[in-house]
Order: C-alpha cells, then structure tokens, then sequence
C-alpha cells in the first residue's frame, strides 16, 4: 500500500527512536502534531508520548464512578482538530498493535458508538455551538422560534442512532404539534395544557432518553476505557515496535556493514579459493607428472631389478661353471700330489745317497791319510787335506740340500693342507651347487606362480626377486667370506710361491756350486790321475830300478839296497792298491752326482711347473676375486639403496600393514578444516547471492535509504509479514513435534515388540523395564551430562541381578550384553527352556 | 665352591635378564615419551598441553590434554599388545598440515624383536659371554636417544610459527593381525626428497629399537 493509496498520514516515529544515523529520515517533511493521531488515554496517562498534547475528548469522555450520578451532560469539548476521521484515530492505535486486520476490525466492532458519536461530531461542529440539555429544555419551555430541525437537543444527538424508532416517532410527533401548535395561538390554554402535559410527557422521556443516554454512555465509556486501555497496550506495544524497528534499523546497519565486510572478505576469499585452486591445480599437474616420473621410475626399476636376476642368474652360472673349473683343477692337482710324494719319496733317497756319500767321503778322507804317507803322495795328501774341508763345504752344502728337501718335504705337507681345504671348498661349492639347483626350481616355480596370478593381485613376484636378493645378498656375504679366505689362501701360496721361486734360485745357486766342485773335483781327479800315471810311470822307473837293481843286486847283492827297494815295492803296491780304491771311489761318486744333477734337474722342472700352475691359479683366483669385488660392491649398493628405502619407510604390503586409529587428531583436524571451509563456502555462497541481487537490483537491499522507505511504506506490512512467518515456523514446528512424537512412540513401539524393553528416556536419565514386568522391575541408567558415560542406579531388581551386572557391565562393559542377558533370562523363566549361564 | 658361586651367578644373571613383556614395557614407555617430546619440540601443540616430568634423569614434556593422552595412551596400548606378540615392525609418527596435507616430518622407531636370540643371548651371557644390559642401562640408552631428540631440533629445519600441523601414529604390523575396528588401513606417508638423520639404537636383551627422522630436504 502507497502513501498516495493511504488516506491517512503515516505516522512519525517517536522522537527517540530515530537518530542521527538515519539521515533520509530527517529530510522528509517535518511530522504533524501527534496530538491529531492521539487517542485519549485516561487509564495509562504515563504510557502517554512526551509532547502529544493531552486528548480534549478525556473530559467528555471520562467515565463515571460508581454510584455517581451526572447532574448534567456537560456541553463537549470540541477538539480542534476533531474533523479528521475516526478511522485516523484508529489507525495510530490499533494499526501500532494489532496491525491493518486489526484496525479493520477494531472499526468494524465499533460502528454504532463511533458512528453516533460522529454524527454528534459532525452536527457540533455544522453547529459551531453545542446546546446543553438545560438550554434544550428551555428552548422547548419557550416553544416559540426556534426551527424545528435545530430543536434537537444535545442528549437527542446525543443519542444519535442509539435512540428506538418509538422515540423516534414521538419526537417526530412532539415535533409537529410544536408546530402545529405555534401556529393555533389562540387556544392558549387547552394547548398549554396539553403542551404542558406533552411537556411533562417529553420531560419524562427526556429522563427516559437521559437515564438511557447516561447508559449508553456509560457503555461508550467503558468501551472507550477498553479502548483507551487497548490503545494504551497499543501504544505500548507500539513503542515496542518502534524500539524493535530501530533494533531492526541498527541490525540492518550492522548486517550492511557485515556484509560490506563479507563482501570484501567474499571477494578476498573467492581469490584466494581461486589461487588454491589454481595452486590445486598445479599441485595436482606436479603430482600426476611426479606420479608419471616415479611411474616410469618403477618401471626402469622394475626392468634394472629384472636385468639384475637375470645378472644374478647368469653369476650364477659362471658361478656353477667356476665350480667346474675348481673340480677340474683339483682333479688335475691330485696327480700333482701323487707326483710331490714321488719327489718326496726321491728326496729320501737322496737323502740315503748323501749319507753313504759322507761315509764315502770318509773312507776318502782315510785313503788320503794312508796316502800321506808317501812323500810325494803325502804332498797330494796335503793338498787333499786341504781340500778336504771344501769337500766338507760341499758335504755342508749337501746337508742344506738334505735340509731343503725337508723343507720340501713340510711343503708338500701344506700343499696336501691345502688340497684338504681345496676338497672341503669343492663340497662347499657341490652344496651351493644343490642350492643354486634348488633356488632355481624355487624361482621357476614363483614365475610360474606370478605369471598365473592375475595382474589385480599384488605382484608377488618382485618381492619375491627382492627376497632372492636378500638372500642373494647373504650369500654374497659368504662368498665375500669365501673370497677373503681364498684372498688370504692365495697371499699365502704367493708367499709360498716366492719362497719356493727363492729356494729354487738358492738350489741354482748350489747346482752350480755342485757344478764347480765337480768341476773341481774333475780337475782334481785328471791331477790325480795325471800323479797316478806319473806314479805308475815312476813305479815303472822304479820297477825298472829295480829291475835293474836286483840285476846290479843279484849282481852285487848288496842286502840293504835290497830291503829299501822291497820296502819300496811294499809302498808302491799299497799305492796302487789306494789308487784303486780312490778311483772306484771317484767311479762312485761320479756317478751318484750325475744322479743327484738328475733329479735335481726333474726337481727344478717340476718346481717350474708347480710355479708356473701357481701362477696360473693365482690369476684366475685373483680374477675371481675382482669379479667377486664388483658383485659383492654391487649387492652393497643394492643394500645401501634397500637400507636407505627402509629408513624412508618402505615395506612389504604382503607381509606387513600400516595401521591407524581411525579417530586420529589427523582426522580431527582435516574434519575442523573441512567444516570451516564447508562455511566459508556457504557464506560465500551467500555473499555471491546477495552481491548478485545488489548488481541485479541495482541497490544494496541493506541500504539505509532502502530501509527507510520500506519502513515508511508501513511497518504493519512487515509485522504483516513477520506473523505470517512465525505463524508457518510455529505450525512447522507443531507438525515437527507431532511428528517427532509420532516417531518415538512407534519407536518405543518397535522396542518394545522386537526387543521386549519398555524405554522411558527423560533428559540425561534413561528408564527400561521389560514389557509387562511389574512397575518396580525398572532398569535406570543416569549421567550427569552428555560427556559423561552412563551409570547404572541400584535398586532392588538391579541387586537381584547383580551377577549379570558384575559379568556384563562391571567387567565387559557391555550394555547389550547385560540386556540381552536379562531377556534370556526372563524368556528362560516364562517358557522353561534352559539357559547354559548361571543364574542369579 | 665355586659350583656355588657359580650357580648364584646364574641366577642373578637370569633374575637380572629382561623378558618380553618388561622389554615390551620399557619400550612402550620410551615410545611415549619420544612421541610426546617430538609434539613438544616440534610445536605440534602449544606449549601449555605439556607439563615437565623428571623421568629418564632429564625433564621430559607430558601431554596433559586428556583427550590428546587418551589417544596416546591408547595407540600405546595396543602397541604393547602387539609387540607382546611379536606383530609390530615400526611406529611411525607422521606430522602432518592438514590443510596442505604435505607431510612435514617422518619419526619412525623400527622395532626388531628376536626371542630366541634374546634366549641364546642370555645363555650365553649365563655361561660367561657379553651379559645382557641391565635395567639401568636400558634406561641410560632410552635417556640418551630422548637427548639425542631433543638436540636433533637444532638440526631439522624450523616450523613456521603460523603452521597448523598436526600428527598421525602409523603402526606398520604383520598383515595376518587382527586389528580393532577403530583401526583402520593407512598409507605410509613418504618423504620425496628426504633427508635422513639416525639416533641410537635401544637395546634390551629382547627388542631393538632404531629410532630415525626423514625431513623433506630444502
């Protein structure tokens, strides 16, 4: 409804209602006097508004005491302002309170006492005098001038519509017998009788008229106190609204200015929604590139860890081929050893030669003794004496030989050790053998396994590889054990290697020694040889001597020169018999150094062989152990890496699983977050909608001005509304609570007949008793609050089950249980069938 | 005599041995106090959650939030159980921005649990070998690893002021367990681009615990 569309001004709101804050109030034209819309109000003259002037219809209207009597209707004041209608004056009140309906109402209640009194109005006011009672009765005492249609008195005005038609008529005939009568002046007495009888006649009804208007006034006073009272309870509650509408107002200013601030905080938000999106997004780009690298990171893995056991297979392989090679190499150092016995067994030998050899030298050394009994042979004993500590050098140097075939003796012992060792490695190697065997059916077996399973399941087979690995890698820690001992085995046959390579420079040295002594020896022999002839020939001589002696003897006789030359052929033939032993002697021992330079000659050969197989070994060992390095540096690195992941964190999700509390302060927290940004985004929502309604509407709906002219459109529209608002949100919430009743009882229902409880639920306070159990079988359960847990309340029928209470609640803590348990019972007693558990 | 002296020896030493359920305590225990450091130091929660306790001849920082101790004593419960069962491999605790979800830091306390060698242990120890370490000792290791935390905040790189991180305990266990219904199946929250720093090992004749942090690398 319009302001042009209302007759009635709009009413200003009271002076302390508005502030200085609402600006476009205070420009529109200043109000009228209040005191045009002011109803009189005799029963709440406080509730009355500072300034409005005090109602002139108060005294007219002001009703009367009990027991009082009105001597005289007093002539009414006349309000100045008393033209305007009275739906004005209802209005202000009742539009404040009760709104339009009301007002419509109010007017349509009242259309008898409000129409008289405007009809009086309207003739006091054509009138511009009001006669009183008395001065009506004088005009009808004077019967004379006064018109007919201004003879009505103020009571008959009064009374207005109020008055019966009987009346009415009398009036109307009294009326025209005053004129009639005015006009037959000539019988004056008949007539004044009659007047005066009619006049006590009218005097009568006019007490009648007066007692019924002084009635009726009454009533219209009470009824005007009704409405006084309702307008004052109008009124008030006008102020109500007032102070309300200016709550309204500063709520309006407070929810623009939130929205304002809203609306910046929207626009913010929305940007930084928008830069988390965008930055969402290109997180979400980075993960999916990053999940695409780690993709084909896996997958090069997958192919590097394929290649490794295929590697590791083929190690394998050299491994198992290496065996082989062990196996062949001590098949081919078994002869080797049966060889070194045979030295051995040479050296003996030897050994047993060099001996009778010093015993040789010592028959030698005896002959040269004889020997040095002859003159000249003692010379050459000199000189053998001389050389006899060089045979003795030699004979030493024999020893030493004799020494180091001990020494190889010792050798061979070691290498026969390291054969032992050599064979026990090969068992070794024949069970890595059986396991590599075994592995490799394992590791058919698990490709047979994975390529069956189906690629939905977890791919066992890389757990399974990387299981090899780590057994891999424990056996590469053996064989890196294997390596450092077989390392360790091949530094000591090096050492052996350079000792036998010093002896056998050492046994050169003494071959050539020997050689020189035999050389020496030969020199010596051919010297000897060379006295021998020179001996014989001299014996020859001596024999011609002789000869020729025993011819000059036998001719002279002479028997001294006869005992010198026996003497002589004594000596010469004990020379020669010396002389052949010395050469059998030298026969012998020519011969057994020519055997010793034989078998020395084999020693140094096998030796060189044994060096050069060694040698051999030791290089193939020695690559062995470089290829053993590289494979055990590499399982190191695969372990580093396996170390390295373990610590980040990596597992194996077939044999291990990572769990967690489901109500975890993670999931608290991303919950919170989740709430506050679910907010966040409806407020914003509402932002985006309302911002969307000022663009569209071309103004801010919490704009001041906007306010004010809704409000100067009419308040009672809004209340208007607001009741119609409370009235659907209270029949919404009947119909909630009809229906929420409804629910609990078919629920109570639904526990009843399923489960056999009847439950009573009051607050913090819950009641169960079974159906049709007597009334004192109850089982309460009580907490002080919402945080605190449930407490059972003893009673009699609690104590009586006090077993179930220790069983069910007191050690399980199982509601349920205790329950169930109690129906079980209930059930077992009703129907006989036996329960397992004991009973109380 | 000396078959006496002998016999008392032995049963000193086997009075003096850890079983598991004493090392499952005592590694429980050590696992609290770690996890409540780590929240402390790490500025997980405000200050004013913890109070100092003298414990492990240091003050260690004790949640006093009841809803924060339920749920730690909780997660060490049934770890405990766990470890009573030889189920549990490693605990891991997980700082997390929940707003972000970009995990901050990663503590994990791998978990070896040998029976038999801690029997053969001990026989050895009764028969003269290395003997097996004493409660206090224990002790000493578990104080040592705690200081060892507490000093590694100097190391690990520094948490904005404004951050709202907050924390996960992952519990990695043998998958054939039967876990509660509370519990549920997790991811394990890796690192990319981590950096490692390793504490002290713990030793009790039965577990052994191996105590680590992966920080994301600058």
């Amino acid at each position: 409804m319009s302001s042009s569309e209302n007759p009635l001004p709009h009413r200003r709101p009271p002076s302390n209602l508005i502030t200085a804050s609402y600006p476009p109030l205070s420009s529109h034209p200043p109000p009228r006097p209040t005191r045009e819309y002011s109803l009189p109000s005799a029963a709440a003259p406080g509730s009355q508004r500072p300034g409005a002037a005090r109602p002139s219809l108060i005294s007219a209207s002001t009703p009367l005491r009990p027991g009082e009597k009105r001597r005289g209707v007093r002539p009414p004041t006349v309000n100045p302002n008393f033209n305007q209608p009275r739906g004005r004056l209802t209005f202000n009140a009742e539009s404040v309170e009760n709104g339009k309906g009301e007002q419509r109402k109010t007017a349509q209640e009242t259309p008898a006492s409000d129409a008289g009194l405007g009809s009086l109005r309207e003739t006091l006011r054509k009138k511009s005098a009001v006669k009183s009672p008395e001065r009506v009765l004088a005009t009808f005492r004077r019967l004379d001038g006064a018109p007919i249609g201004e003879g009505k008195s103020g009571d008959e005005n009064l009374r207005g519509e109020n008055v019966d038609s009987t009346t009415k008529k009398r009036r109307l005939d009294s009326s025209g017998e005053l004129s009639l009568n005015s006009s037959l002046s000539p019988g004056k007495t008949t007539d004044l009788i009659k007047l005066e009888k009619e006049i006590t006649r009218v005097t009568f009804e006019r007490d009648l008229l007066k007692e019924e208007v002084s009635l009726e006034r009454l009533r219209t006073e009470e009824k005007l106190r009704k409405h006084k009272q309702d307008e004052d309870a109008a009124m008030a509650k006008a102020g109500e609204m007032w102070s309300q509408a200016e709550k309204i107002l500063q709520e309006n200013d407070r929810l623009r200015e939130k929205m304002d601030k809203a609306e910046t905080e929207g626009i913010a938000m929305r940007k930084q929604y928008e830069e988390q999106i965008a930055h969402i997004k290109m997180e979400h780009m980075t993960r999916t590139q990053q999940l695409d690298r780690d993709l084909r990171e896996a997958r090069s893995e997958n192919l590097l860890l394929n290649e490794r056991f295929k590697t590791a297979s083929r190690e394998r392989h050299v491994a198992v081929e290496e065996n082989h090679l062990l196996k062949t190499k001590l098949d081919k150092l078994n002869p080797l050893v049966s060889e070194l016995r045979e030295v051995r067994k040479d050296n003996q030998n030897l050994m047993a030669q060099l001996q009778a050899k010093d015993g040789q030298i010592a028959d030698l050394t005896t002959a040269n003794a004889l020997l040095a009994n002859l003159p000249e042979e003692l010379k050459q004993y000199r000189e053998l004496q001389i050389k006899v500590p060089l045979l003795e050098k030699e004979n030493q140097k024999l020893r030493e030989r004799a020494a180091l075939a001990r020494a190889n003796e010792d050798k061979i012992q070691t290498l026969e050790e390291s054969i032992k060792r050599y064979e026990t490695r090969q068992c070794r190697f024949y069970d890595l053998e059986l396991e590599n065997e075994q592995l490799k059916a394992q590791i058919e077996e698990f490709e047979s396994a994975d390529l069956a399973q189906s690629p939905s399941k977890k791919p066992r087979g890389i757990q399974h590889l990387l299981d090899r690995i780590g057994e891999m890698e424990l056996r590469e820690k053996k064989l890196g054990d294997d390596v450092a001992s077989r390392n360790q085995k091949i530094g000591e046959m090096a050492d052996r290697c350079r000792d036998l390579e010093e002896r056998i420079v050492e046994v050169k040295s003494q071959l050539e020694l020997s050689e020189k002594s035999k050389q020496m020896q030969e020199s010596r022999a051919q010297d000897l040889s060379n006295k021998l002839a020179a001996v014989s020939t001299e014996r020859d001589t001596f024999k011609l001597i002789k000869e020729t002696m025993d011819q000059s003897s036998n001719r002279r006789c002479d028997p001294s020169i006869m005992a010198k030359l026996r003497d002589l052929e004594e000596r010469a033939t004990r020379s020669q018999t010396l002389a052949d032993n010395f050469e059998q002697m030298y026969n012998r021992a020519f011969s057994s150094e020519s055997q010793f330079k034989t078998t020395l000659e084999d020693l140094q050969r096998r030796y060189e062989a044994e060096t050069v197989r060694a040698h051999e070994q030791l290089q193939k060992l020695t690559e062995e152990n470089e290829e053993l390095r590289t494979v055990k540096e590499e399982l190191e690195e695969r372990l580093g890496e396996w170390t390295l992941r373990m610590l980040r964190g990596e597992y194996d999700p077939t044999r291990t699983e990572v769990v967690v509390v489901g109500e975890s302060p993670l999931e608290a927290a991303q919950k919170e977050y989740l709430a506050e940004a679910g907010k966040v985004l409806e407020e914003n929502k509402l932002l985006q909608e309302k911002l969307n309604q000022v663009k569209m509407g071309g103004g801010y709906s919490g704009d001041v001005t906007v306010n004010a002219e809704e409000f100067l459109r009419g308040p009672g529209e809004q209340l208007e509304e607001l009741k119609k608002q409370l009235e659907k949100a209270e029949k919404q919430r009947n119909q909630d609570t009809t229906f929420f009743k409804k629910s609990i009882q078919s629920f109570r229902h639904v526990c009843r007949d399923l489960l056999g409880w009847n439950i009573r639920y009051d607050g913090n306070k819950i009641v169960f008793r079974v159906a049709d159990a007597p009334a004192n079988e109850t089982i309460v359960f009580e907490r002080e609050d919402e945080n605190k847990p449930w407490e059972l309340r003893s009673n009699d029928y609690t104590t009586a089950n006090q077993v179930f209470v220790n069983e069910f609640l007191t050690s399980h803590q199982s509601p349920p249980g205790f329950f169930a348990r109690i129906i079980l019972k209930i059930l077992s007693e009703r129907t006989l069938i036996c329960m397992d558990s004991p009973t109380p | 005599m000396a078959t006496l002296q002998a016999v008392k020896l032995d049963q000193a030493q086997k009075q003096s041995a850890i079983t598991l359920q004493g090392s499952a305590a005592l590694v429980g225990d050590y696992l609290y106090c770690a996890i409540n450091s780590i929240l402390y130091m790490r500025g997980v929660y405000p200050t004013e959650m913890f109070e100092s306790v003298p414990k492990y001849g240091m003050s260690i920082f004790d949640a006093k939030d009841e809803e924060l101790k339920s749920y730690l004593e909780k997660v060490m419960k049934w770890t405990k159980d766990w470890m009573m069962e030889e189920s549990v491999t490693a605990i891991v605790l997980v700082i997390i921005n929940p707003i972000t979800k970009d995990i901050v830091e990663r503590w994990q306390f791998k978990i070896m649990c040998d029976q038999q060698h801690a029997e053969e242990k001990t026989e050895k120890s009764v028969s003269g070998a290395k003997p097996a370490p004493t409660m206090e000792e224990i002790r000493r290791q578990i104080g040592s690893v705690l200081k060892q935390i507490v000093a590694s905040v100097s190391i690990l790189p520094a948490t904005p002021l404004d951050a709202m991180n907050t924390f996960n305990i992952l519990v990695y266990t043998k998958d054939n367990l039967d876990v509660p219904a509370d519990w549920q199946e997790s991811n394990p929250h890796f690192i990319r681009n981590a950096q490692q720093l390793h504490f002290r090992k713990i030793h009790t004749s039965v577990h052994e615990v191996d105590t680590c942090v992966t920080y994301r690398s600058e």
